[in-house]
């Protein structure tokens, strides 16, 4: 198999930090199965969503965000670990003796992080929505009609391949923010944490001192703030007629065809809105982003090779 | 013979501390090469830079390559055991063998479930559960289950009591050390590699103060046990070393044969630890 050994360090990866990426999350899934159990079967019956689709798209919505930002600190720390593990556990001499280079290495723990992990998320993403799903069914019997299995499971399909694209995305657009807390850990190791936010306050701090004209006109701040979280060009977006239409969905249905008109409905705009979202993403920043993760990451290396030894 | 290695005026310096002082020499194929010297005397930085690990001034050859700027190439054909414990913990025996396989083009997972089934160690035994002895005979089979052409073992044996010693050796002469391989090796227990090494190498402060064929030390260096009369006559022939041990004058020569030192006292060859000694305190 061609990519084989990179193959292979993925999956020491993910073996080496199972309790974020697979432990913590299998936990966290049985709690809420278990919780939302205990809800049907001693709480009050209030019921939020009054049909199967409804509660199927209420639970993955929920596991969604919950994973979604699960997934967002988890990454942080292991970033904040990753490049210095091997440091950390005396397995640094062990990978020197192996045909790899350190760029390798540490471009492929990226990678983890990157790409590999949103896809696991999406996993327990799917399993949760699934468990929720089933413990909504069974705690709510005044539910409509029960969706079949095979129209369920399309249904998860259809979202999580949104929700992939979406968390990928994203995933690229904050690659700078990971890979910066990622390459201090080379050299400070657990310090990276708490440096990862000090050097742009310290920054942020130099800069008012230097040309200070009131603290709310932070140059490094804004930029920073703005680059975290203004993944769209919000100027376009809020342009964007066809956006809006989610508002003006009619979801008054006749009572014989509400089996899955709402999840159907739901779906479909999640896959037109996703297309037109995405024109938005502010492509040439994330790819500025990239360059700039690639800098740290190759900078990072060169230090591993040059310095250390073990 | 072929030349694997060759270290031409290597100099290394740690901010004001000078480590290795121009120092060359060569290591040649299927030859055992020990490399003995103090703590703090420049053995490990000497195999760092010849492994890659650390840049350095002078010139270094290893397989025909700079091993400074091309370390992942280089690990095709050197295999190294820089210290036992640094297997990653967190993995099971059978997925380090798995990991190892995927990424070692040259390793043999048959040769590798041979020394395994000879040992006690079980395949799904995390590598953190393994006893110091266990680690060090897993990190021996996973480097002798590599076709490299050169194995490097700076301290293999550190911790390990004296079964897992020469259990350790014993393997690796038994196992590994046909076919023209070459091995450097580093260790403070001189007396338990004395029997397996073709070619020494003494450091001190930075410089290889011996680089012999153990043949040749063997008619270079003559130990005299010196006769009570004879004290004054045998050093006037300037043993390098001179010490008495309970009782009796004991002198090392170098370069003197046994005619000369005939009736002086019993001429034997010194061991390679008292020679050792000898020379670090010249």
């Amino acid at each position: 198999m061609k990519y084989k050994s990179e193959l292979a360090i993925l999956k020491k990866e993910l073996i080496e930090h199972k309790g974020s990426f697979f432990i913590a999350p299998a936990i966290l899934s049985s709690i809420f199965f278990v919780l939302l159990l205990m809800q049907g079967l001693f709480g009050s019956h209030g019921q939020l969503v009054s049909f199967a689709d409804e509660a199927l798209i209420a639970s993955y919505m929920s596991n969604t965000i919950f994973f979604a930002i699960y997934m967002g600190i988890t990454l942080f720390f292991y970033y904040a670990d990753a490049f210095s593990a091997d440091r950390k556990n005396n397995s640094l001499l062990f990978w020197k003796s192996m045909p790899i280079s350190d760029l390798k290495i540490l471009g492929l723990k990226f990678i983890v992080g990157t790409l590999v992990v949103p896809i696991v998320i999406l996993g327990w993403i799917m399993i949760g929505s699934v468990l929720s799903y089933l413990i909504g069914v069974i705690n709510i019997g005044s539910f409509g009609e029960f969706i079949a299995p095979w129209t369920v499971i399309l249904f998860i399909l259809k979202l999580a391949s949104v929700t992939l694209i979406m968390l990928l995305v994203v995933m690229l657009w904050l690659t700078p923010f990971y890979a910066w807390v990622a390459f201090l850990s080379v050299f400070f190791k657990k310090w990276s944490i708490a440096l990862a936010f000090v050097i742009p306050l310290v920054l942020i701090v130099m800069e008012e001192i230097i040309f200070f004209d009131g603290l709310d006109h932070s140059f490094i701040g804004s930029f920073l703030s703005q680059r975290l979280v203004e993944i769209f060009d919000m100027t376009t977006l809020a342009k964007d007629s066809q956006l809006h239409e989610m508002d003006n969905i009619n979801f008054d249905f006749e009572d014989a065809q509400r089996t899955t008109s709402f999840a159907n409905i739901v779906i479909d705009k999640l896959y037109s809105n996703l297309w037109q979202l995405l024109s938005h993403v502010k492509w040439v920043s994330l790819m500025g982003g990239l360059i700039i993760s690639g800098v740290f990451v190759y900078v990072g290396s060169e230090y591993r090779r040059r310095f250390i030894q073990g | 013979m072929e030349q694997l290695i060759k270290v031409t005026n290597l100099s290394k310096k740690f901010g004001k501390n000078q480590v290795l002082n121009d120092i060359s020499f060569e290591i040649e194929k299927g030859k055992i090469y020990g490399l003995i010297g103090h703590n703090g005397a420049g053995k490990t930085t000497i195999l760092n830079t010849i492994l890659g690990l650390m840049d350095y001034e002078g010139e270094i050859q290893v397989l025909g390559r700079d091993p400074y700027q091309e370390r992942s190439e280089l690990m095709q054909d050197i295999a190294f055991i820089s210290d036992v414990a640094s297997l990653p913990r967190f993995l099971k025996v059978q997925q380090l063998i798995d990991l190892v396989a995927d990424i070692h083009p040259k390793f043999s997972v048959e040769k590798m479930n041979e020394y395994l089934q000879n040992s006690n160690i079980k395949f799904q035994a995390k590598v953190k559960s393994l006893s110091k002895g266990m680690l060090a005979l897993l990190h021996l089979a996973l480097v002798m289950s590599i076709d490299a052409k050169i194995l490097v073992l700076d301290e293999p044996t550190l911790g390990l009591d004296i079964i897992n010693r020469k259990n350790f050796f014993k393997n690796l002469i038994d196992d590994y050390m046909h076919d023209g391989r070459t091995i450097i090796i580093t260790t403070h227990q001189v007396d338990e590699i004395e029997f397996l090494l073709s070619n020494v190498m003494f450091v001190r402060a930075g410089q290889i103060i011996l680089n012999s064929e153990m043949e040749d030390i063997d008619n270079r260096y003559k130990q005299l046990i010196v006769n009570q009369d004879n004290v004054t006559q045998a050093a006037a022939l300037k043993p390098v070393y001179q010490d008495r041990q309970f009782g009796q004058t004991i002198m090392i020569f170098d370069g003197l044969n046994d005619k000369e030192l005939f009736g002086l006292g019993d001429v034997t060859t010194p061991n390679l630890s008292d020679l050792f000694v000898a020379l670090m305190q010249q």
